[in-house]
């Protein structure tokens, strides 16, 4: 991923006349109204000043940020830090505390602010840093203000606006002020969700639009929930065009405008020819004749070969490099890999395309937001039999045809040439494509115990996980990490024996052959033995609380499919067989049947997560499901021992 | 700089000495790179071929430096392997022509590939006043060898440092080397098993003295479960303690130090800081307090309740009347406003200086200044602790991972009119196995449902046992958020039912370390039952919870080193149900110990069951004494851990009658 998101900094705020209010009743009410809150935004205010100077459009941005503090342990806020880059310029920072002293505030300033480079993240170098400092003396009913004035250096990156916070928010405004002849667009998401009031004016020539939200409620994020940007109400804004000497100049008046910028940044890749990588590929494909292969053959190869290390300093994090500096260097981001793998494929005789694109964690369409906002990714797109393949080698393990899990069902934007593009829907990947299928023989012992063989195979995602879990683990950890994955009847499962098949070849499912055996699993009384043949309690804890706000994300959708066939011990008989049961919608479905053949007993367990997103209003449904498991989990079945 | 240090530690250092060339300056690699086949059955995705390590200590212009030089070579043969080592950083913490990193690869075909200056990026963090030089390994590839020669100049304060030399790869090779004037008097130590540090006089320039020790092989160390690494890894350490030059010695010794502490913290306050102080002793309430523990417990609660602790603030940056005023401060600084008040309420105590022992364990026969690193209080009289910068711990109850070591104790002497810290290297014993419980008690009620029977639970938690947690409930103001904590913490099991008269006794600091943090709650559950026809399988086992299993482990290496010495208590009472039999409650019975040398219990997991009419209560009791069992001692070690496991397997069966 690149560091597109690292630009969208914590959006900031401003007072006016808050020195002279009473800083007493101020605080009364405030903590009157949010009893059990810490600390509360009183003011929040965005100003962008978007002017045209010398021939270039100028763009700064204030921002202030009001913080009530409303307990007495108040200092555990006296650390600040604002992150800025070269294209999203600091250019200003001023803060301070506002002491509640008898009559009015105090204002105490910050006098010391110390530059970091943030070598944290995923990032290995960028040009990111964090202006790091201390607010003195906070105490309860102090305000912590903090001014930044930032110059937006490219009019293409201008950030969006939030009207949530983590903490709640008394006042908020984003003002806009646009010389004349700027042209402005913007688009407010899910605001129905605050109460803002829009307003435009005109004055001195400059138009002046101003968005206004009071009595915020905080944003509380959950477990396993979209993205805030799918929830959170924040306004995205845009420059359209403006006029130059009376010329019109285009910024982002479409689509088109964000694939022409785009395709600026990637009008020099890979232009010239490079003997060294065609010598390459002519040897990688010269026993392949399919399209087919020689593309499977070009991706493997840049997956394995092209470790993942971001270089993302200024307009780095923008412009793919050079294929032939990755094909040196072995390493790049998600850009250095689709430049590769597109110049690859070319010198194989196959058409393929550089592809912007947003994970998962971004909603919108670019038919919904045509700015930079939208995507923070880049893969390659090829052609075959009429279809597009999507080809991410920031996934090491995933098979050719599955896109990363991440940007599943998100809309690509494919460049096609200079001044073509196309907007085409990753696909889903099917549940049954995501399967664990784990098929076990049991016998149990004369002394109870139970003995068993097992062959579990894991494909597409599920296969990535185990994968990426194990890596280059010894044999002796390997054997430890999948007693923890296929552990099977209780935690006294012994792994005696496993053997691993398909570890490097992606088209194949990853398949483990093991032995096993489980002591103090089965219940015995005089003449009587009782066995649990569900020996994967899968999601049995896995109910959602009634409270939750949010949807429930998975990454991807997935199957489970589990046989356990169980030999009855020499001398008993069945007594009792549990009955099958099943359920199915739109998102679920299991299935548990019970079969008898000879003295084979066979339980057949199959478990299908059809969704995404499981939206709330199936919260209930879901919970039905994981009380059906339960019940299901529980039953054992009975055997006697014959007279 | 380290939390309790600050400038007062002067360098001792002869001014007229001349400065020394860094003996590694020109130093560079053989043209050809080392080249490495491992053995056919050698599964090693990692091996470090050689390792070279030297420090040479020099005084230029009366300031003190450090020269560094690391030559590395690391075969890579997995693809995390390549990971791994793609990225380099050095830390430079001056400017000097002498940091460098050179890097090149030699591929399996004998390829090389060369880093140049190009690749070189560098980083700076003002605050900690930290800056890195980086870089990413171009052309690596599993099969490579890749070769890094590192060199910096670093400023230094001679206090020393502790170099480890082991790691979860394998080593061959390895030499650290110690390079010094020779008016100057160093201090080393190796510890498990690297060699001691010799005379090598093969090269030395005039003036300087050279340390080295080698070690063919260095075998990989992994951590392990209950297992202090930290402990038995191979390193180094040197300190500076004389210079012949001015003939004085003890440089850096804890005697000095210990007399550096004590007046750092008890530097006589100003009229401005005493006035302030007693604002504040006067607003925490002590004042009219007479008990002496209730004053330390007051104090320390308004001060952590009302002060922050923050990392990003400089030691010994504030006055006691500005940290008052500011309400954030370092850790030697709150300590300081501690000892301070501690004096004017003439409380008696000693101040701590010591680490966290799976950081760097604090040995006896070692005076390293490596080992203090936080600041804690000790009240002789009561034989407690307080640890200033941990805002979740009471008086009373101190971090356990800064116990079970020692510490540098240093308490007040008076000779005369003059007063002087008296430091003192004493063991920071563990708590006893009854300070830190955890108990659980059920009752279960078949009478309205055999499928989905009633459980009361009283959960009860003392000592470390409720030290993640029983403060939290101070610093959480959302009744929501408390409620769902307590929720979280019986989830264990209740599982997903519904809790019914749900309540909580002792929470918050005022508790800490005093009285146990109790929750209970009832619930309906089908979690404990299974079904097999018109029998019913009680998994009676389960209802103490999951229980940590070591059934299939690793070939163990490390000896054994727990967290803390506990005790578990449980009890689970319920009537047979009407119509039902139970005919194997004989498997409740367990008893699993480890005798220490005198044949005395101090490790064990024992259950038990009484029987009164239909109602059967059964009793289990698990204890861990001692904390420390040599390796020799792993199997019946494993044995106790695993029996409680074992419980969790017990289930009984009721069948109709």
């Amino acid at each position: 991923m690149t560091r597109f998101t690292c630009l969208f900094f914590a959006v900031v705020f401003s007072v006016i006349n808050l020195l002279y209010a009473q800083p007493k009743a101020e605080f009364e009410l405030i903590h009157n109204k949010h009893p059990e809150q810490i600390a509360v935004f009183t003011d929040i205010h965005e100003t962008v000043n978007i002017s045209v100077l010398e021939g270039k459009l100028n763009i700064k941005r204030r921002v202030e940020k009001n913080l009530m503090l409303l307990d007495d342990r108040a200092a555990v806020f006296s650390e600040g830090s604002v992150a800025y880059s070269s294209l999203i310029y600091l250019n200003k920072i001023e803060a301070s505390t506002l002491y509640p002293a008898e009559k009015k505030y105090k204002e105490i300033k910050v006098t010391e602010f110390k530059d970091k480079d943030d070598l944290s993240g995923g990032i290995f170098h960028d040009d990111v840093k964090v202006k790091k400092f201390n607010f003195p003396s906070l105490v309860k009913g102090a305000i912590r203000k903090v001014v930044l004035n930032f110059e937006v250096r490219d009019p293409y990156m201008l950030t969006p606006f939030h009207i949530q916070e983590g903490l709640p928010v008394e006042n908020t405004e984003l003002t806009i002020v646009c010389d004349e002849g700027v042209e402005l667009g913007y688009k407010i998401f899910n605001g129905s969700k605050a109460d803002i009031a829009f307003t435009t004016r005109k004055e001195s020539g400059k138009t002046i639009y101003s968005w206004k939200a009071k009595n915020v409620e905080k944003y509380e994020s959950e477990d396993n929930a979209p993205d805030e940007l799918y929830y959170a109400p924040h306004i995205i804004y845009y420059i359209k065009n403006y006029k130059l000497n009376g010329e019109k100049k285009r910024v982002l008046e479409s689509l088109d405008d964000l694939h022409a910028y785009y395709n600026k940044l990637i009008e020099n890749l890979n232009t010239d020819t490079k003997s060294e990588i065609k010598t390459f590929v002519d040897s990688l494909v010269k026993d392949l004749s399919a399209d087919e292969a020689k593309i499977k053959a070009i991706y493997y190869w840049v997956k394995d070969n092209i470790k993942y290390i971001a270089f993302e300093s200024g307009y780095e994090g923008f412009i793919p490099r050079q294929s032939i500096d990755v094909f040196n260097k072995r390493y790049g981001d998600c850009k250095d890999m689709s430049s590769i793998i597109t110049d690859m494929l070319k010198y194989a005789g196959i058409e393929s395309y550089l592809t912007w694109i947003g994970s998962r964690e971004i909603p919108y369409k670019y038919t919904e937001n045509h700015t930079m906002n939208t995507d923070n990714h880049m893969i390659a797109a090829v052609k075959l039999n009429g279809n597009y393949i999507f080809l991410d080698a920031t996934a090491p393990h995933t098979p050719f045809g599955y896109p990363s899990s991440f940007i599943q069902g998100k809309e690509a934007m494919i460049n096609i040439s200079k001044d073509k593009y196309e907007l085409v829907t990753v696909p889903v990947v099917e549940a049954s494509k995501n399967m664990i299928k784990d098929s076990v023989y049991i016998e149990m012992t004369k002394d109870f115990k139970i003995i068993g063989d097992g062959v579990v195979s894991y494909s597409g995602y599920e296969r990535d996980n185990i994968l990426y879990r194990l890596n280059d683990s010894s044999k002796e950890k390997r054997q430890s990490i999948l007693r923890s994955y296929f552990q099977k009847g209780s935690n006294k499962f012994y792994l005696d024996f496993f053997e691993e098949k398909n570890i490097t070849n992606r088209d194949e499912d990853y398949v483990i052959n093991y032995r096993f055996n489980i002591s103090d699993y089965v219940l015995s009384s005089d003449n009587e033995i009782f066995v649990n043949l569900n020996l994967d309690k899968i999601y049995d804890k896995s109910s959602i609380d009634k409270s939750r706000k949010s949807d429930f994300e998975y990454s991807y959708k997935r199957k489970f499919y589990n046989i356990v066939v169980f030999r009855i011990p020499d001398g008993y008989e069945l007594n009792y067989l549990p009955s099958d049961n099943k359920y199915s919608d739109e998102n679920l479905s299991v299935e548990f049947s019970y079969k008898i053949d000879g003295n084979k007993i066979t339980l057949k367990t199959i478990i299908e997560f059809k969704y995404l997103i499981l939206e709330k209003k199936n919260f209930e449904n879901w919970n039905n499901f994981v009380a059906l498991l339960k019940k299901n989990y529980s039953e054992s079945i009975s055997l006697k021992k014959k007279v | 700089m380290k939390p309790v240090f600050n400038l007062i530690i002067s360098l001792f250092i002869c001014q007229t000495c001349l400065a020394q060339k860094f003996v590694y300056q020109d130093y560079t690699w053989d043209k050809t790179p080392v080249a490495y086949k491992p053995a056919a059955n050698d599964t090693n995705t990692e091996v470090i071929l050689f390792d070279k390590i030297a420090y040479q200590v020099s005084v230029e212009n009366s300031s003190g430096y450090e020269y560094f030089l690391r030559h590395k070579a690391t075969y890579v043969n997995s693809d995390q392997a390549v990971e791994r080592n793609n990225k380099v950083y050095l830390p430079v913490n001056i400017n000097s022509d002498f940091n460098k990193i050179h890097v090149r690869v030699m591929k399996s075909n004998g390829e090389i590939i060369e880093m140049n200056e190009k690749d070189i990026k560098e980083a700076v963090d003002e605050d900690s006043k930290r800056k890195y030089k980086y870089l990413a390994v171009r052309g690596l590839v599993p099969g490579s060898v890749v070769e890094l020669i590192s060199t910096y100049k670093s400023s230094s304060d001679f206090t020393g440092k502790r170099f480890v030399l082991q790691s979860e790869y394998p080593a061959k090779n390895c030499s650290f080397e110690l390079i010094y004037p020779d008016h100057l008097v160093i201090d080393t130590k190796s510890f498990n098993g690297f060699p001691n540090l010799e005379k090598d006089t093969s090269y030395l320039a005039d003036g300087l003295k050279c340390l080295k020790a080698s070690a063919s092989y260095i075998p990989a160390l992994k951590s392990e479960k209950y297992s202090n690494r930290t402990e038995h890894i191979q390193a180094v350490a040197y300190k500076l303690t004389g210079n012949l030059n001015t003939r004085r010695l003890n440089i850096n010794s804890y005697d000095k130090l210990a007399d550096i502490f004590f007046n750092n913290m008890n530097l006589a306050p100003s009229k401005a800081e005493l006035k302030s102080l007693e604002k504040f002793l006067a607003a925490s309430g002590v004042n009219n307090l007479k008990n002496e523990e209730e004053k330390i417990r007051k104090l320390e609660d308004y001060v952590k309740k009302t002060i922050f602790h923050s990392d990003q603030i400089p030691a010994y940056s504030s006055t006691i009347d500005q940290l008052i005023e500011q309400k954030a401060g370092s850790e030697a600084d709150i300590t300081r406003l501690f000892v301070a008040a501690f004096n004017m309420l003439n409380i008696e105590h000693e101040i701590l200086v010591t680490c966290n022992r799976y950081d760097a364990y604090f040995v006896k026969d070692y005076e390293g200044l490596n080992y203090l690193d936080n600041f804690f209080l000790y009240f002789p009289k009561y034989n407690k602790y307080l640890a200033p910068s941990f805002v979740l711990y009471r008086y009373g109850l101190m971090p356990y991972q800064y116990r079970n070591h020692y510490g540098l104790f240093v308490k007040k002497t008076s000779l005369g009119n003059l007063t002087t810290g008296l430091g003192e290297v004493r063991f920071i014993d563990t708590d006893t196995y009854l300070d830190n419980n955890d108990s659980i008690y059920v009752q279960v009620d078949f009478s309205k449902s055999m499928e989905m029977p009633e459980y009361k639970f009283r959960l009860t938690f003392a000592g470390h046992e409720a030290s993640s947690v029983q403060s939290v409930f101070d610093f959480i103001k959302e009744e929501k958020q408390k409620d769902e904590l307590r929720r979280e913490l019986l989830k264990t099991f209740s599982d997903e039912a519904e809790l019914e008269n749900l309540k909580s006794e002792n929470e918050g600091t005022a508790y800490f370390a005093k009285k146990p943090l109790i929750l209970s709650a009832s619930f309906k559950s089908g979690k404990y039952m299974d079904k097999a026809g018109s029998k019913y399988i009680f998994k009676i086992g389960d209802l103490i919870g999951p229980q940590e299993q070591m059934y299939q482990e690793e070939a163990r290496k490390l000896p054994i080193e727990m967290n803390y010495c506990k005790n578990y208590f449980r009890t689970i009472t319920f009537k047979i149900p009407a119509g039902y039999k139970l005919t194997n409650a004989d498997k409740i019975n367990m008893d699993v110990f480890h005798n220490d040398e005198k044949g005395n219990r101090d490790m064990a997991f024992k259950s038990w069951y009484v029987t009164k009419n239909d109602e059967i209560t059964v009793y289990v009791e698990e204890y861990y004494k001692t904390i420390n069992l040599p390796v020799s001692e792993y199997e019946n070690f494993k044995n106790v851990i695993n029996a409680a496991a074992d419980f969790n397997k017990i289930a009984l069966l009721f069948e109709p009658k």
